[in-house]
């Protein structure tokens, strides 16, 4: 049944070339190319090729751990987005279920995840919390999202940490192509603890985290604003159930979030506001 | 979470495999790195319902491809032809030695002479080392189609490395190659 006189195709000789012919094969086409030379001959360019191109897209795509690190961090944030967006489905859908029990007399859980009152946004909605947002709601729903993410991080919640305020400022404000740094509120009992970068629908951002002696922790998230609320007066935002508040200065939009409580945090961000005035 | 986390380290791993896929498709860096995000968020929104793949990396390459597939189907729709021939070649950004550097500048420069079809299939098997079939499934041709185009493209990219430069770029097959010995 051996098939010893079989004809050596082109396809044989690619698999040889990429070591995937089948060992039953290989004597036969190694005894091809002992008796054609020139074929020989041009396999082994084909190999020396495949190494060459190996190296040479090595040195033309090298590693960048920066660039990967940012893109798992979307990818943290998308998954943290669709995390949210199915529990307020879960919410909307027990809403429903209670809705319909009682006769609508619970009604308002269902408007309750997208509501407005009382100067409060609270940004949420129900498949898509960031359809469409612009202005500091955006930037309140950002800030919220990457508090979600990053200040849970219990071992590693800034990339670069309070001692290399100095590198962080710099890269941050590169990338940002706008000056920004942090804000000092250790007289209210906040220490510095570092930042990052983070990508937002609306371009980078700059992350500044701080944290109390209880561990509390407060994100302030800075970005360029892009169209509406080029300036903006501080104001109490809710996102992904986090409380803070949000301003803009100059075409620059500030929120700061956390558990900190709201008298303790709108005095936080008056003087967050107040600071970064300067910038 | 913890979930979250180790489907984070499964994509992490073939990133720079994807950056590298993603340049040859679309021959500009930026618009690859682009490229890479969406197919990793669509990666991670599939590996929810499709919680059993197996070689993590050609399952990848395919969502890229068909992603880069489809945009380039919507610039065409656009009217916006995408520019896939006249862009910049990919430059080595850095080389242990200058000689080297310089023949592996020489070598993606040819490379990327070469059709696209061609190239996708040469980096697929020569350098990200996926088997004829997997390529065959990221592409979605037929195997044989894999094999011609690896054929060609490899024997064009000798040509062009050894200065025999045939402007047809037909492969060089030996009429004794097709016949029962």
């Amino acid at each position: 049944m051996k098939e010893i006189e079989r004809a050596i195709s082109d396809d044989d000789l690619q698999a040889y070339v990429d070591d995937c012919l089948d060992p039953v094969r290989l004597p036969e086409v190694e005894a091809h190319l002992t008796a054609h030379p020139e074929v020989a001959q041009r396999l082994e360019a084909y190999r020396r090729q495949r190494h060459e191109l190996r190296q040479a897209f090595a040195a033309a795509v090298p590693p960048q751990p920066a660039a990967d690190h940012a893109l798992l961090r979307q990818v943290e944030a998308h998954l943290a987005r669709r995390r949210q967006q199915r529990l307020l489905a879960a919410v909307a859908m027990i809403a429903v279920i209670i809705g319909t029990g009682v006769g609508g007399g619970s009604g308002w859980l269902l408007r309750g995840v997208a509501l407005t009152s009382g100067g409060m946004t609270t940004v949420a909605g129900i498949g898509d919390a960031d359809k469409d947002l612009t202005g500091v709601a955006a930037l309140a729903e950002e800030a919220g999202a990457a508090h979600l993410v990053f200040a849970a991080d219990r071992k590693r919640p800034v990339e670069l940490d309070a001692a290399h305020e100095a590198d962080l400022t710099k890269w941050l404000s590169n990338r940002l192509a706008h000056p920004v740094a942090p804000v000092d509120l250790a007289a209210a009992g906040f220490r510095f603890m570092g930042g990052r970068l983070v990508a937002t629908d609306h371009g980078p951002a700059a992350l500044f985290m701080y944290d109390d002696d209880k561990g509390t922790r407060l994100s302030l998230l800075i970005r360029p604003m892009t169209k509406a609320d080029m300036e903006a007066p501080l104001s109490a935002v809710k996102a992904h159930g986090v409380d803070g508040y949000a301003w803009a200065q100059h075409g620059i939009g500030f929120s700061l979030v956390g558990a900190a409580g709201d008298d303790r945090l709108q005095q936080l961000a008056s003087e967050a506001r107040r600071q970064s005035g300067g910038i | 979470m913890t979930e979250d986390r180790s489907q984070l380290n499964r994509l992490a791993d073939h990133i720079p495999a994807l950056r590298r896929y993603a340049r040859v498709l679309t021959r500009d860096g930026r618009d690859a790195e682009d490229l890479v995000q969406e197919a990793l968020l669509r990666g991670v929104d599939r590996l929810r319902a499709q919680s059993d793949v197996i070689n993590m990396k050609s399952w990848l390459f395919t969502i890229l491809h068909n992603l880069f597939v489809s945009r380039l189907r919507k610039a065409r729709v656009r009217g916006f032809e995408a520019s896939l021939d006249e862009e910049e070649a990919i430059q080595p950004a850095a080389a242990p030695s200058q000689e080297d550097a310089l023949r592996w500048r020489d070598l993606l420069r040819s490379f990327d002479t070469l059709p696209d079809d061609q190239r996708q299939v040469l980096l697929l098997v020569a350098v990200e080392g996926l088997a004829y079939a997997e390529v065959a499934s990221v592409l979605d041709i037929p195997i044989g189609t894999v094999m011609s185009r690896l054929s060609r493209g490899r024997e064009k990219l000798r040509q062009l490395m050894e200065g025999d430069s045939r402007p047809d770029g037909r492969p060089d097959i030996r009429p004794e190659l097709r016949r029962v010995k």
